[in-house]
Formats: C-alpha cells, sequence, structure tokens
C-alpha cells in the first residue's frame, strides 16, 4: 500500500511539471518553461558546475550497474 | 507569387538543423548500442558522453563568458534573468517537493514499500528498449548544458 503512494506521489510530481511546462510554452502569465529556468541558472558559475556534476551522477547512477 | 529570399537568420537556422539532425541520429545509434552493453563496456560507454559532454559545455561556456565581458553591461542588473518570479518560484517549489519526498523514501525500508527514483528507474529500464529512451533523454539532457553561440560567437 505504502509502495503504491510513493509510486502516486512521483507521478503526480512528474505529472505537475509536465502542466507547468505545457502552460509555460502556451505562455500563461507567471509561468516560465523549465529551459529557461535551467539557462537562468547557467549563467551562476556554481550552478552551472553543480548542474554538470548532477548530470554525470545521474548518468552514472542509473547505468553504470 | 514572388518568394521572399531567405535572411541571414533564416539561413543560419537551415545551417542548425543540418548540423543538430546528424548529432541527433548518432545520439540515438549510440544509445541503442550503450543500451546493449554490460560490465565495463557500460562503464566506458557512459563515462565518453560524460567527459566528451563536459569539455564541450565548459568550452561553451568560457567563450560566452568571454562575449558577456565584452559586451556593455546594462545599468540596473536583471533579476532572475528576466523570468517572473512566480514562474520560477513554482519550479522551485517542485524540486523541493521531489528532493523532499525522495528523501522520505529514502530513509524507509523496505525498498518495494518505500520506492525511490532510482529503484523505479532501475525497474523501468531492465528493459532494453526503456533503457535505450533513458539513456537518449539523458545525452538530450547534457547536450542543453552547453551555452548556445550568441549573435557575436555565431558564425556568419
Amino acid at each position: 500500500m505504502t509502495g503504491a503512494i510513493g509510486v502516486a506521489v512521483f507521478a503526480a510530481i512528474a505529472g505537475a511539471a509536465l502542466a507547468l511546462e505545457l502552460t509555460a510554452r502556451r505562455r500563461w502569465h507567471g509561468h516560465v518553461p523549465l529551459p529557461a529556468v535551467m539557462r537562468w541558472l547557467r549563467r551562476h558559475p556554481v550552478m552551472r558546475w553543480a548542474l554538470l556534476v548532477a548530470w554525470g551522477f545521474v548518468g552514472w547512477h542509473f547505468f553504470v550497474r | 507569387m514572388h518568394r521572399a529570399r531567405p535572411s541571414h537568420v533564416d539561413r543560419s537556422r537551415w545551417h542548425e538543423r543540418w548540423r543538430v539532425v546528424p548529432a541527433v541520429a548518432g545520439c540515438l545509434a549510440y544509445s541503442w548500442w550503450a543500451s546493449g552493453t554490460s560490465g565495463r563496456a557500460t562503464v566506458l560507454a557512459v563515462a565518453c558522453p560524460m567527459v566528451l559532454g563536459a569539455a564541450v559545455a565548459v568550452s561553451s561556456w568560457v567563450r560566452e563568458d568571454r562575449v558577456r565581458r565584452r559586451a556593455p553591461r546594462s545599468p540596473r542588473a536583471i533579476r532572475l534573468g528576466g523570468l517572473q518570479r512566480s514562474g520560477v518560484l513554482r519550479w522551485a517549489t517542485l524540486a523541493v517537493l521531489l528532493i523532499g519526498w525522495e528523501l522520505r523514501e529514502l530513509v524507509g525500508s523496505p525498498r518495494i514499500a518505500y520506492p525511490t527514483v532510482t529503484s523505479l528507474v532501475t525497474s523501468m529500464t531492465a528493459a532494453r528498449a526503456y533503457e535505450f529512451v533513458a539513456f537518449f533523454v539523458w545525452l538530450m539532457v547534457g547536450s542543453r548544458l552547453r551555452e548556445p553561440r550568441t549573435e557575436q560567437t555565431a558564425a556568419p
């Protein structure tokens, strides 16, 4: 039962992210697309390295088993 | 009917498309191969795009930082890069929710009752087709870490 709740929460978060992105692409007021946020984050020296390390970690963690 | 000649902007978009299509095709082929590897071959298959991606991303950052330093500074700092604060807050809230729930699940046991992102993705990518898609998505996300060329550095 708790496993199903865990999966449901992750699915809800994924659904919310998709909804945010779709509303941003339809240019709803107060919504910004995720690529724009990532572009803003990349301008900061610390954040760009954090994003690069996070990307590398995700790849290593999920694909190297 | 007179057809308007493409401007230099349209021509550069066409050139961009002709660069992107083979790159995407290459990533698809590489992802298919990588999803079928095991052991040391998988380590290499993951390490190579990591190293290459990092090199490309860092060199693009250096190039664009150089251009930004030469460009005249605006008299007023633009907060959040001109993005709407509410929009950024929404994404930040979602990120906090994801990390918070992941941490909550991580401390729980057994894993089947407290699934984490890792356990969910691992069970999904057990099938080669899903691992292929996941690897390709990972490569595409990595390609977005590269800073695109601004007008000042774009090839004429």
